[in-house]
């Protein structure tokens, strides 16, 4: 799964390709972005393409945001869809992920 | 087998050929010596222990099990009595010591218990399995819930359900005299009788008709009534028709405990009693059936004698009275909310969770019989990749809609059938992606309802552990965002066999 990223002082900023991550891409989209977080500790992860997760997207975003912890590092999540939204509140993955409206305000809250 | 020994060493004097043979210990090598020289230390002080309390008590001491290692034969189990002998000065001068081998006796009380034990479990896997089947799910215009609480010694009852083209809903409940394998057997062969005449019955029907239940009733009885009087036992019998058309039921009763009617419009109970004697008694006898006007909201409750008979601490009956007002007071509730309360009756009357025989109940429910007015259908593979075609079947479905549902609810139905068909790939077809799986989605004015059906294993749902909200797991929410994202699931096994599970959203 292709993806684009971007380095904006010492975040990289990922922007989750595609309009749905469930059970059938979520494994790929594991696979793929690993070795881009690999070099990163400060990371954002764009989802303004994203229209639908389901419980398996969830867990490879999960599993994510762990690598990283893991390393000292942080995951910052931007730009997230309603229906994505919703999902993220009905199983309080809201309280464990910080969430942003713009790709601005996840990068300044980086900086600090 | 019998030895004497001498009161003061407690060394053998005496020693017959049983002992010999028993023991294989030659005469010869036990005279003068004691338990120590021929037992394990622990054994041989167990012995001395019990010579001493028979010397110093001066009474018959008799030991009913002893276990004893012995030269050839293993581990035998001996019964003991041993007498002290008085010499002329008035204390103990031996001791006789009279054994029995026992080891073959307790190994067939063991294995007489074991055997009944597996009795117990043999009968109650004949009546989950083969008596006592769930009752349909996706029955267009009824709702049937059942309870059965088993108790410790199995009884014959049990019940099928028969749908015939949505029209008609038969329901037969029975409960074979007797109890344990016997009666669950007999059971189970009743059930396949009637089954057998109702098939045969239905291939002789002209096309479109449903044979009568009094002559499906007549069929079945000629085939067992000749068991059941060569076995001195009888079944009493409800064989009950639903016509959801006709809002009728047709009702054949053999002998059962009363069915109660609850009136919907009345808000009353009514008692069905028929007049037919139970199957097996008499074998010429002509079944009456009778018929009764139903009305959507009517609840009929059939139940087996285990329940009408549980008995309080003063001994009373809990009785048809106590029955009907409880049916006659939660008739308005879910068929199996109405069973709950009526268990919860029952156990709260008997102070008790277990009951002397087994306790079954079924409730029916008529409902207003609704058309859906939009249905499609789509079959996807088990591939994972199917799961954005199943989204988009759902999606189309709800827009197609005169009036279609909120795009918040066109979500959390999309969110609903891609964790439900996941499910069913990832664990019921264990990840094979070649299998089918059908969803059907069909739109009501008061609800949407979708089915997943497939051929995979079956899986329970309560087995499911809770989901863990502290980010600490990638996994296990699959089960909780469905439950949050409809109002309703169920799992049954379709008219197929298939295993469907249901998801029904309420609209506003």
């Amino acid at each position: 799964m292709e993806m684009t990223t971007e380095k904006i002082g010492d975040v990289t900023v990922i922007v989750l390709p595609g309009e749905q991550l469930d059970a059938g891409n979520a494994k790929e989209f594991k696979r793929d972005v690993a070795p881009l977080l690999e070099p990163c500790s400060k990371v954002v992860f764009d989802l303004r393409e994203l229209r639908f997760v389901d419980s398996s997207g969830l867990g490879a975003i999960l599993s994510c945001l762990r690598q990283l912890n893991a390393k000292g590092g942080d995951l910052k999540l931007c730009a997230m869809s309603k229906p994505v939204r919703a999902l993220f509140e009905l199983v309080r993955m809201h309280k464990i992920f910080d969430i942003y409206g713009t790709r601005d305000d996840a990068l300044h809250a980086l900086e600090s | 087998m019998l030895f004497v020994k001498d009161a003061e060493h407690l060394r053998f004097v005496r020693w017959n050929r049983t002992e010999e043979e028993a023991l294989g210990i030659d005469r010869s090598a036990a005279i003068g010596k004691s338990d120590y020289d021929f037992f394990p230390e622990e054994q041989a002080r167990f012995f001395e222990a019990k010579d001493r309390a028979v010397l110093t008590g001066g009474q018959m001491v008799d030991i009913p099990e002893e276990a004893i290692q012995t030269a050839h034969r293993g581990l035998r189990y001996l019964h003991t009595i041993k007498v002290p002998v008085l010499g002329a000065d008035g204390k103990p001068k031996y001791l006789v010591g009279i054994s029995e081998d026992i080891t073959e006796r307790k190994r067939a009380q063991e294995e007489l218990a074991r055997a009944r034990e597996q009795e117990v479990e043999i009968g109650f896997k004949i009546q989950q399995t083969l008596l006592l089947e769930q009752p349909p799910q996706d029955l267009p215009g009824v709702r049937a819930a059942a309870l059965t609480i088993p108790s410790q010694r199995i009884d014959g009852d049990f019940y099928d359900f028969f749908n015939h083209r949505d029209t008609c809903l038969d329901v037969i409940v029975g409960d074979v005299m007797g109890k344990g394998i016997p009666a669950a057997l007999l059971g189970a062969a009743t059930k396949s009788h009637f089954l057998q005449a109702l098939s045969r019955l239905i291939s002789l029907s002209p096309p479109g008709t449903l044979p009568e239940p009094k002559d499906i009733v007549t069929l079945a009885h000629a085939e067992v009534a000749r068991q059941l009087i060569e076995l001195e036992s009888f079944v009493t019998l409800c064989y009950a028709r639903f016509d959801l058309v006709e809002r009728r039921l047709e009702l054949v009763d053999c002998g059962h405990t009363t069915t109660i009617h609850y009136r919907a419009a009345s808000q009353t109970c009514r008692l069905l009693q028929g007049e037919n004697v139970p199957l097996g008694v008499n074998e010429s006898e002509i079944f009456e059936q009778m018929s009764v006007a139903v009305e959507p909201g009517d609840v009929l409750l059939f139940y087996s004698d285990g329940l009408t008979e549980t008995r309080n601490v003063q001994g009373e009956l809990f009785g048809i009275e106590r029955l009907s007002e409880c049916v006659r007071r939660h008739g308005h509730l879910e068929p199996r909310d109405l069973i709950e309360q009526i268990r919860l009756e029952a156990v709260a009357f008997s102070s008790s969770e277990r009951f002397g025989d087994d306790l079954t109940c079924v409730a029916v429910r008529l409902e207003e019989r609704r058309l859906p007015l939009f249905r499609a259908e789509i079959e996807i593979t088990s591939d994972l990749k199917e799961l954005a075609r199943a989204r988009a079947f759902v999606r189309d479905v709800c827009t197609r809609l005169d009036q279609p549902p909120a795009e918040e609810t066109i979500n959390q139905l999309e969110l609903a059938v891609t964790e439900a068909a996941s499910n069913v790939m990832r664990h019921a077809y264990g990840g094979r992606t070649d299998r089918l799986i059908q969803i059907v989605a069909e739109a009501f004015d008061d609800r949407i309802v979708l089915r997943l059906h497939h051929l995979g294993q079956s899986f329970d749902p309560k087995a499911v552990r809770p989901p863990v909200f502290d980010g600490s797991q990638e996994g296990g929410f699959g089960m909780f965002i469905i439950s949050q994202s409809v109002d309703e699931v169920r799992y049954h096994r379709d008219e197929r066999g298939r295993h469907c599970i249901m998801m029904i959203k309420k609209r506003p």
